[in-house]
């Protein structure tokens, strides 16, 4: 009899115990999915109010202060005399060149190209427009050399902008590595003033009066299909931006090859080749 | 020992390998494009796959949600959904591959970081491929095997005694 009872006590206290551990077990589960869901939830939380701050990084090109006669592609047109924001030529093809002052492909680019250009330029056989874009800021060690270039590009075309494509073609050629910290403020000035830009000009560049824009252009240029830099897009002449397409060098114009992309501008704007059908 | 009894023990190991790599490789998906949201849109868009609308914020939302999944992952909570949800991520993405490779289209994956179009000729599908071939494999041993050491998963469901 008594041992029997106390047989029913300790099954009723190991019954206890095992309510009690599991119990806790229970709360060690809950605790355990609430803690790692939120740390989940948290980080997409983060997502997504990260996007809603960047949204408002990113203007719209129609609303960015752009440089004096930029189009709404981004480009900043050239006139038969090279100056920055009238446009050339309306019977000859039209050039769009994107380019990111850090990109050494770039450079080589300018190199192989930039005197048939201006030549092309001053017998009024192109209607050139440039894009200063910025899509290599991660190579100059958070200095953000790619922006800062091109918003200096920007407030010459827009200030002094007989100066533009002297400016572009000597910021080529002191053109710093990828990797290093790039050109500084006082730096890239020197380089304006160095072709004739006024200092008072030169000196607006930290101000970043178009840094908007250019952040605009940039994003503009990707949803144009722009894969990199250089880039040319070209239209017919007579046909504006949005009926002309990327050069592929496979299959329209090997640009790195001197002389061909002046041979190809001459064969479109006679008519033997079309850009598009 | 036979060879059932051996997969037994060898198998939860295995898994836990397998899980841990999972989570190692979103991270390091998800770092780099972290560090350069805009890059990694611009990724997503060189796909051409989707609207515009929505370009901005799938490419701003991918590095999160990796990242997120690892944490899950790492932790060995709801492991077999986990593997289901980073199957559902590598189809998609294998989709957006192979989509670009029958279109011909010039881009870099940007799986980790980078990304966007590149120059004709530098673009290695067949890798590319192979890579995600093995993201599925992996994703497939833990989906049908996702008990594991050191996990959330296996502390919450002992073993009955």
């Amino acid at each position: 009899m008594a041992s029997n009872k106390s047989n029913k006590n300790e099954r009723a206290a190991q019954a206890r115990k095992a309510a009690q551990a599991q119990v806790k077990a229970q709360e060690r589960r809950t605790a355990a999915i609430i803690g790692v869901s939120v740390i989940a939830v948290i980080l997409l939380f983060a997502g997504v109010v990260y996007f809603i701050v960047r949204s408002g990084d990113v203007p719209e090109l129609d609303a960015a202060d752009a440089p004096t006669g930029a189009d709404l592609s981004g480009g900043i047109p050239i006139s038969s005399d090279a100056i920055a924001g009238v446009a050339g030529p309306e019977d000859a093809a039209r050039l769009d060149v994107y380019l990111d002052f850090m990109c050494p492909i770039c450079g080589q680019f300018e190199e192989t190209n930039g005197e048939d250009i201006d030549a092309m330029i001053a017998d009024g056989s192109v209607a050139l427009y440039v894009h200063p874009i910025s899509i290599l800021d991660r190579y100059s060690n958070g200095t953000n050399y790619s922006t800062r270039a091109a918003n200096a590009a920007a407030t010459v075309a827009d200030a002094a902008p007989e100066h533009f494509m002297e400016f572009q073609t000597a910021m080529f050629e002191n053109q710093p590595a990828e990797n290093t910290e790039g050109l500084s403020d006082s730096e890239i000035a020197d380089i304006a003033v160095g072709v004739g830009v006024p200092q008072e000009v030169a000196d607006t560049f930290t101000d970043g009066e178009f840094t908007k824009w250019v952040i605009a252009a940039t994003d503009q240029s990707s949803q144009d299909g722009v894969p990199g830099t250089p880039t040319l897009r070209m239209a017919d002449p007579g046909d504006s931006f949005d009926d002309g397409k990327v050069l592929e060098q496979e299959n329209d114009v090997m640009y790195f090859q001197p002389g061909a992309l002046a041979q190809y501008v001459a064969d479109v704007n006679a008519g033997t080749v079309t850009v598009t059908e | 020992m036979t060879v059932a009894e051996r997969w037994t023990t060898v198998q939860p190991w295995l898994s836990t390998v397998v899980r841990l790599a999972m989570a190692a490789i979103l991270v390091a998906a998800a770092i780099p494009k972290m560090l350069d949201i805009p890059q990694s849109i611009i990724a997503v868009r060189a796909y051409r796959l989707l609207p515009e609308a929505i370009v901005p914020f799938v490419g701003t939302m991918l590095p999160f949600f990796e990242l997120a999944l690892a944490v899950v992952l790492a932790a060995g909570l709801f492991t077999r959904w986990a593997a289901i949800v980073w199957l559902l991520m590598m189809v998609g993405f294998s989709i957006g591959v192979i989509y670009a490779w029958s279109q011909g289209l010039s881009i870099d994956c940007g799986c980790f970081g980078g990304g966007g179009d590149v120059a004709e000729g530098t673009t290695n599908y067949p890798v590319h491929m192979l890579e995600r071939a093995g993201f599925i494999v992996l994703g497939l041993y833990l989906a049908i095997w996702p008990r594991s050491k050191f996990s959330v998963d296996n502390w919450l469901a002992p073993k009955p005694v």
